[in-house]
């Protein structure tokens, strides 16, 4: 006997969502499923997973692994023809999962970092030695001297957050910043508490979370007297963040605003502020658009940053050469909404592949990237995954490798 | 998720750390080393042991930038150095470290 499926009915909340979403538009075309680089995991895709919802089978969507494979790269919202808004349907799936079954450590590590400051719950004084010890070392190894990091100084035109993956296991990798700020000699500073960059409790879709940590970013600016934040990193981290301002503490932005990395680096090269070698970077070289500095902001905001990076580029490299897809068409490197952190590498490395075919065409050595999780992605996952013949570099590390120091 | 080991059940997280910080014996980080394609040696156990202590005096596991020192401190310049640590666990001591010695994930984008 054949079974017949009646549609379920599905909570309030997420009908509202479907309906903002307007998935009666939805003409089942696939163009989502087709360009989404996760379709496939579970034998699931965006178009599946939509259907299923309009069918009712909310509880074994937030059941599955879907909304946490989900980078939430938003190229199937891009590509919608109909303009059906899928962002935060996968959020809504994200928020009603329960706490204690969010994948891996997320929930953990948002808690953590709302309640001391940061996500690894680095303490304080390892912190603050940390800074001054690395310092230490510029001046030692590489002759800067007077180098410093500030902390806490007050009116500072640039408050910068560090990224604790950094402060706790790639300390060296902060000094490329710390070395253009000195070239540039520029008044910035770091904050002593309530430090970290970036935002777990986005990724977990934990609306509560996210703003405790946004505050800690705001209420530093506030208290500091800092005139321009540096949107933090990684990518999520300055979504998470400039999100969080304009919902929740928009009236901050009377006192101070906030920058991407691209205006700071870029205001250095245009004024003069530091000078470049471009003969250091002879190799071919391409630039991989993180979602969160590109697409995303695009769609949120209005405007990605495309031309800066690649500006900046054309200052620091002889040879310059697009991936394709690039920017608002650009892969997502498989590393967004916490997949890097999170348990589910398979299918990181799953969604990656297209990325790394993008990098592989390209024919480039040298792999640009403007996000922490993107680098590591295509540096630690997708490199030896692909035995891709690449060496991967920060778009600030690239400018700190090629200054020329007076 | 869970391993067997000569009889006994472990549980662990989805990416293989253990749940229970009083599980860890030699056995079991020999066993954890072998998931991780990481040999142990007598350099490797200098390094776990450490994580170990520290993590029982503090509750967290240390920054590398402090294991480098300590390390310094205890053995010497040519063992205090990320070289050094890297290439005895090549997916990073942050991580793959800390997965031998029993300590938790840390909670990071490491």
């Amino acid at each position: 006997m054949e079974t017949i499926i009646q549609p379920k009915d599905i909570s309030a909340k997420l009908r509202e969502i479907l309906k903002k979403a307007d998935m009666n538009a939805c003409l089942t075309c696939g163009t989502c499923a087709a360009g989404c680089p996760s379709s496939g995991i579970d034998d699931m895709d965006p178009r599946q997973v939509y259907r299923m919802l309009a069918y009712g089978l909310e509880e074994e969507v937030i059941a599955s692994r879907w909304p946490w494979v989900c980078t939430g790269c938003l190229r199937c919202n891009r590509e919608c023809p109909m303009g059906v808004n899928m962002g935060p349907i996968q959020k809504t799936l994200k928020a009603a999962r329960a706490r204690d079954k969010v994948p891996g450590s997320l929930h953990k590590g948002a808690v953590t970092c709302a309640e001391k400051g940061n996500h690894i719950g680095v303490p304080q004084g390892d912190y603050l030695w940390l800074m001054e010890d690395g310092a230490e070392e510029m001046v030692e190894e590489e002759g800067l001297t007077g180098i410093k990091v500030p902390v806490d100084k007050e009116g500072a035109n640039y408050l910068m957050f560090p990224n604790s993956k950094e402060v706790f296991g790639e300390p060296d990798d902060m000094k490329w910043w710390w070395k253009i700020f000195y070239a540039a000699k520029e008044d910035w500073t770091i904050p002593s508490e309530n430090w970290d960059s970036y935002n777990w409790g986005f990724f977990t879709a934990n609306d509560e979370l996210h703003k405790a940590i946004v505050k800690h970013q705001v209420d530093n600016m506030n208290k500091l007297k800092a005139k321009t934040m540096i949107l933090p990193d990684c990518g999520g981290g300055s979504l998470a963040c400039r999100m969080g301002i304009h919902n929740w503490f928009p009236e901050a932005l009377n006192n101070w605003n906030y920058v991407y990395l691209y205006d700071v680096l870029k205001k250095y090269l245009e004024e003069g502020r530091i000078k470049v070698d471009k003969s250091r970077h002879p190799q071919l070289a391409t630039y991989h658009d993180s979602c969160s500095h590109g697409r995303k902001i695009e769609m949120s905001f209005g405007r990605g940053y495309y031309d800066e990076p690649r500006w900046i580029i054309d200052q620091c490299c002889e040879n310059f050469v697009e991936m394709h897809p690039n920017k608002s068409n650009s892969y997502c490197c498989g590393a967004g909404a916490g997949m890097w952190a999170g348990p589910y590498k398979d299918a990181a490395k799953y969604h990656g592949r297209r990325k790394a075919e993008s990098i592989k065409n390209s024919g480039a050595e040298l792999v640009i990237v403007s996000c922490s999780n993107c680098r590591d992605m295509i540096m630690k996952a997708l490199k030896p995954e692909h035995n891709l013949d690449i060496e991967v570099k920060y778009i600030w590390q690239v400018v700190a490798d090629s200054l020329i120091l007076e | 998720m869970s391993f067997e080991l000569n009889g006994k059940t472990y549980a662990t997280d989805e990416e293989g750390y253990l749940q229970n910080l009083d599980d860890w014996s030699k056995d079991v980080a020999e066993y954890i080393a072998g998931t991780e394609d990481v040999e142990m040696t007598e350099n490797h156990w200098e390094i776990v042991n450490f994580l170990r202590e520290y993590y029982q005096e503090y509750q967290i596991a240390p920054m590398i930038k402090i294991l480098i020192k300590e390390m310094k401190k205890k053995f010497g310049p040519e063992k205090g150095n990320n070289k050094y640590l890297y290439e005895l666990y090549p997916a990073g001591p942050a991580k793959q470290a800390c997965k031998i010695a029993g300590l938790p994930k840390p909670t990071g984008c490491v």
